[in-house]
């Protein structure tokens, strides 16, 4: 099966929203490990699958571009995951806003590793060097793993840790929750990506390299 | 639909934004007559607001868009009520007095009152701004000593325009949810009423304003920068016909911004009262491109996220 991915459109709301709806009406039959992280991805306003809009904004709304949706597609064209991102407004970075994979999605992993690779990829191109991650604690680990092959690029940071229903000590934390208390502790990522410099030992240098007056 | 009307989500009427996510929408009509100098269109813009609210206080800060407002009123044949807020420790005495200079001259007796930091800080700063949606300190501060007054209020507002790190990096005009429509939401409580649309009051008023040979030079640079406190304002005021008011001699204005001299009493407080409504302000822009071709076309609802 070839891989399928590409941004979402206005076009695609339809469809994402009749495979989400599928998904939560069956939730019991989601992972364990991504059970709660469903939960997480439809928290950012409460209202299930209606936050999904913002994510496939027509152009004529300003700021359509800040929030960005991709899907993957088997061979039928039929939607098999979708992952959300939400660029914040004064730094060249992103939040990653949810995942949803359909409900017959099969190996669901490889699927949002797919996904991801190529989101980052494609907010890499648009000058996006650093995301945020905002994850229940207590699923953290599995949260590591899922971002294992990105940390080969990026340096991974734990940014702050926010106790639950408890109002951040700094605003800003509060952006990369939508402006959101979660009933339980969450833990906030970093990832910055590695320069060339630091990342590849083989380069040399000499004093006058360093001579930058 | 009113001038700079705006709403979130798909009702009209919905002047409370719930989430961090929420579309927000902007109501911009087109001119529907040929529009006249800025100071005539001040003065039908006084004339209109008096007509309206007949007993209405201006907030005088002092600052140059309070001057202009009442001397337009003055202009119309209109002596309007004056409210200023005197903050403490001569915090703003340098904008009060030159306040006061004005009523002085109009033989205007200016209902003054005098805030009390501590007190609106610990028993009515949080309530109000939850009850108004006031995302920032002194808009707070407005917000609870206008209720207190009881009267009907108008607020000056300004021609916000401003080039930035909007995406476009285009000079825009903006409106922002909390200095610009935090009185919706108070008239919304109140029999008596906050108006701050002064200098938006009309489609030909904002028109005339962008369309002034200083305003289109400066729209043409491509620095970042905005209609700061400086002489730029003394010359678009001069050039929109307030040759009485300002002139090349008129000394640069320069504002205490008093509550900034208190270390973080306004950015502290400001922060305390965003997390309390657990999203900041969004600003929303439009190009000063787009701003012409609505006002002289059809008009728009613009939508922003």
């Amino acid at each position: 099966m070839s891989v399928h991915i590409r941004r979402l459109g206005p076009e695609d709301l339809i469809m994402i929203e009749a495979m989400a709806e599928e998904k939560f009406a069956m939730t019991n039959t989601a992972s364990g490990i991504f059970e709660d992280v469903f939960k997480n991805a439809i928290s950012e306003n409460n209202t299930n699958t209606k936050v999904f809009k913002y994510f496939v904004l027509p152009q004529n709304v300003y700021g359509h571009d800040k929030m960005r949706a991709f899907g993957y597609f088997d061979d039928d064209s039929k939607l098999l995951a979708v992952i959300g991102l939400r660029c914040l407004d004064h730094s060249p970075s992103w939040v990653f806003s949810f995942i949803v994979t359909a409900h017959k999605c099969g190996n669901s992993v490889r699927i949002i590793k797919e996904l991801l690779t190529f989101a980052v990829d494609y907010q890499e191109k648009g000058g996006f060097y650093q995301w945020y991650v905002v994850s229940k604690l207590e699923k953290f680990d599995a949260w590591q793993k899922l971002f294992t092959g990105a940390r080969e690029k990026y340096h991974h940071y734990v940014y702050a840790r926010v106790p639950a229903n408890t109002m951040p000590k700094w605003l800003d934390h509060l952006q990369f929750s939508g402006g959101k208390l979660f009933p339980y502790d969450i833990n906030i990522s970093m990832y910055m990506l590695k320069s060339l410099c630091t990342s590849d030992d083989s380069i040399e240098f000499n004093e006058r390299d360093l001579d930058f007056l | 639909m009113k001038n700079l009307d705006y709403w979130y989500g798909d009702d009209v009427s919905n002047k409370f934004r719930t989430t961090a996510l929420e579309i927000l929408n902007v109501n911009i009509n087109a001119k529907t007559r040929t529009e006249l100098t800025l100071k005539e269109e001040c003065i039908i813009a006084a004339k209109e607001i008096h007509s309206k609210y007949p007993n209405i206080y201006i907030a005088l800060s002092g600052g140059w868009e309070s001057q202009v407002c009442l001397y337009s009123f003055i202009e119309a044949g209109i002596i309007p009520n004056v409210y200023i807020l005197k903050f403490p420790v001569e915090l703003n005495s340098q904008d009060t007095a030159i306040a006061l200079k004005q009523c002085k001259k109009y033989n205007i007796i200016p209902k003054i009152v005098n805030v009390n930091f501590e007190t609106f800080i610990k028993e009515h700063m949080i309530d109000t701004a939850k009850k108004y949606q006031t995302y920032s300190f002194i808009q707070t501060l407005h917000a609870y000593y206008i209720g207190q007054l009881n009267e009907d209020v108008l607020l000056v507002d300004k021609v916000n325009l401003r080039r930035d790190q909007n995406p476009d990096l285009s000079w825009s005009y903006i409106r922002n949810e909390d200095f610009d429509f935090w009185p919706e939401r108070f008239n919304c409580f109140n029999e008596k009423k906050v108006i701050n649309s002064f200098f938006s009051h009309s489609p030909e008023l904002i028109y005339s304003f962008l369309t002034l040979p200083v305003i289109q030079e400066l729209v043409k640079k491509q620095t970042s920068g905005k209609i700061s406190l400086n002489s730029l304002k003394n010359l678009i005021y001069y050039q929109g016909g307030f040759t009485n008011l300002f002139d090349e001699n008129t000394p640069r204005f320069i504002k205490t911004v008093g509550g900034d001299r208190i270390p973080g009493l306004n950015e502290k407080n400001s922060e305390l009262i965003q997390r309390t409504l657990q999203f900041k302000s969004r600003n929303a822009y439009i190009s000063y491109n787009d701003i012409i071709t609505i006002l002289t076309s059809q008009g728009n609802v613009c939508q922003y996220i």
